[in-house]
């Protein structure tokens, strides 16, 4: 199948629930079909009517929305309306989102948020992710592993040890050890490195630290490394450029940190 | 103020204000390197060596060709020269409300300079047109009586370069669309020093008389056009005027398409088109190009290109398409001319196409580098913030 989109529209339009910008009607009705749950009953706000209306130029489909959003009509429905008008998805599948909705609805409140933490975290918002977890981690494990893995992508290592070590401690896992003990190696954490290594087999160490050469070896074989590799071997003026450009990009990503 | 400016490969003609007194200069610039001032035209043509002068006179082969030209210890790009010789023309005039520069053929790279140099003058592209001969030709018969074309109009241009036919038809086919058919024909080039002598009018007499015979189609003839410098004196050519004023009637204007670029100045200015009128020049696109695509999940042939608009000055020429499951783009081409329809396919990178769940977000780019030759891009846009782009790129070439 060959959906034909027309012109490209530059306009960005941020989902505040997901720190995400879409560009299109079938950015905005995939993100519906794939991450309905992170949507709550303020996603649809008179800014992305007019968002529609303008930028995508779908008087229509804005016109609807209005009218339904005065009414108070329900969220899924409305959500069902901007699928059928987003010249992406079939009858069949707006069909198979009716169901997913309704089984959604039906999730326990841990369920909900585990789900809802899993899907930030797939689309790599790991501070909005960062955020679900905490709230059911003290008595879910996988919301716990999550957390951790969470805070590791953003290069929190020390605090991602020790949500490891909190949950190694509730459940004897030799992974999850492993996956503190990688932590720390990457922070350079010495005293605690070495708590680990006294408790554990010299063999699995050994294991374990040819994982992680291995790991630095692809790491260094990356593009974007060897981009910031290159930075540095430019000289003094060339990194202060450059780098306040890449810190800037982090300051984006971590705002919601701290 | 409204100009017409025609451009050859040694003159440019200007017309102003639709006046009968065109002035024509040598396409030249020149610098004198001892004040720094440049000059065009007559004073770049009457140039002083010993004062410092220095003087590009193949203006238009170094524009075309597009190679640099050295002036002192300065080497400047051919697009600087036009920039320069358009910039000290058009600075002899106030006030101008709209300019048109026609050049003889829609040759892309010699066009986008010539854009360059009116948009660096103007810094306003709604100030000016870049056309062809044709489109200038198109112009005058509008501003004619209908009688004037109900035949078939001629037209003969005679320069030191060139000797072109031009003919426009008008038929209307069997869907009831109006046709205005502009054909060209190109002739060897006659040098104009030929005529300086009986034996070399002679010559000439016989080559536009042999050419006349060849181009004139079966057509019936309404009126004939002969144009260029090449013409200025016609009192020499007894056989092919004998021949061209058996058809109907003949008028001479060395200075045709100046005055011709002023009326399509004119044109545009008062949005004097007809819709329901088809222009096909050298200067359109002689085809729809449409895609076989789905719209609202009702399979359709979306149109890209429109027959008749002009092909170096398409400017929405990209879209975005998903493309889910398939393999290729299919193109339906119809020739508008001959009725003709042809399919195009073209093969998508598997590259392109690796994402799941309708995310293969990809962009469709043409452009036209000749008339029948448009050149189709293909693009890997990603999907949003969802996925990034693998940065694949697919280009072809389709000939229309």
């Amino acid at each position: 199948m060959v959906i034909f989109c027309g012109k490209s529209n530059n306009n960005p339009y941020y989902i505040k629930e997901a720190d995400l910008n879409i560009k299109s009607i079938q950015e905005l009705a995939y993100f519906i079909y794939n991450y309905a749950i992170l949507i709550s009953n303020s996603f649809i706000t008179k800014n992305l009517i007019l968002y529609i209306d303008n930028s995508l130029k779908l008087p229509k489909l804005a016109s609807d929305l209005n009218e339904m959003f005065n009414k108070k009509v329900n969220l899924s429905d409305i959500l069902i309306h901007i699928l059928a008008n987003s010249n992406y998805y079939s009858d069949e599948e707006i069909t198979s989102f009716r169901k997913k909705l309704l089984k959604l609805l039906s999730l326990p409140e841990e369920d909900y948020i585990l789900n809802a933490g899993d899907k930030l975290f797939q689309l790599k918002k790991y501070e909005k992710a960062i955020t679900q977890y905490s709230k059911i981690a003290k008595t879910n494990n996988n919301a716990m592993l999550r957390l951790a893995q969470s805070y590791a992508k953003l290069q929190f290592y020390e605090i991602a040890s020790e949500y490891f070590a909190e949950l190694y401690k509730r459940t004897k896992s030799i992974n999850v050890l492993k996956e503190a003990y990688f932590c720390l190696k990457l922070n350079g954490t010495v005293e605690k490195i070495r708590d680990i290594e006294s408790r554990i087999d010299e063999n699995l160490l050994a294991d374990w630290e040819y994982d992680i050469v291995s790991k630095i070896i692809k790491v260094r074989k990356d593009e974007t490394m060897k981009e910031y590799e290159d930075i540095f071997l430019m000289g003094s003026s060339y990194i202060k450029e450059n780098i306040e450009a890449l810190i800037k990009k982090w300051k984006g990503k971590y705002r919601y940190i701290g | 103020m409204v100009l017409g400016i025609s451009l050859d490969e040694n003159y440019a003609c200007v017309c102003v204000d639709g006046d009968n007194n065109v002035l024509s200069l040598p396409f030249a610039v020149g610098r004198n390197l001892n004040t720094n001032t440049w000059f065009i035209g007559d004073e770049a043509k009457n140039e002083n060596i010993d004062n410092g002068d220095i003087v590009i006179d193949k203006l238009f082969y170094i524009i075309r060709n597009d190679v640099p030209a050295r002036i002192g210890e300065i080497s400047y790009e051919a697009k600087e020269l036009i920039k320069i010789f358009f910039s000290s023309l058009l600075s002899k005039y106030d006030n101008i409300e709209y300019v048109t520069v026609v050049v003889r053929n829609g040759d892309v790279r010699y066009l986008e300079k010539i854009k360059y140099a009116l948009i660096s003058y103007f810094k306003d592209s709604d100030k000016f047109k870049v056309s062809t001969y044709s489109e200038a030709f198109v112009s005058f018969i509008k501003s004619k009586d209908a009688e004037y074309y109900n035949d078939a109009v001629s037209l003969f241009d005679f320069t030191e370069k060139a000797l072109t036919y031009y003919e426009l038809v008008r038929y209307i086919d069997d869907n009831n669309i109006e046709y205005w058919k502009v054909d060209t024909e190109e002739h060897l080039a006659l040098p104009l020093d030929l005529l300086s002598g009986d034996a070399g009018k002679k010559v000439c007499d016989n080559l536009l008389y042999d050419f006349a015979k060849r181009s004139i189609s079966e057509e019936k003839h309404g009126n004939i056009v002969l144009s260029g410098l090449g013409f200025s004196d016609t009192s020499s050519y007894r056989d092919f005027m004998t021949y061209v004023c058996s058809f109907a009637k003949v008028e001479t204007d060395v200075c045709f398409f100046a005055k011709s670029a002023y009326l399509l100045s004119m044109d545009i200015l008062n949005n004097n088109f007809d819709e329901n009128v088809m222009i096909i020049t050298d200067a359109r696109t002689m085809a729809s190009v449409k895609l076989l695509a789905t719209v609202n999940q009702v399979n359709t042939k979306v149109e890209l290109i429109k027959p008749g608009v002009e092909w170096f000055d398409i400017k929405d020429n990209t879209f975005d398409i998903i493309v889910d499951g398939d393999t290729e783009l299919r193109f339906e081409i119809l020739k508008v001319i001959e009725r003709v329809v042809n399919e195009e396919k073209f093969s998508i990178p598997e590259a392109m196409v690796r994402r799941q769940d309708k995310t293969n977000l990809l962009q469709i780019c043409f452009m036209f580098t000749e008339q029948r030759i448009m050149q189709l891009s293909l693009i890997d846009k990603g999907f949003g913030e969802f996925y990034e782009s693998s940065i694949e790129k697919r280009d072809k070439e389709i000939r229309i």
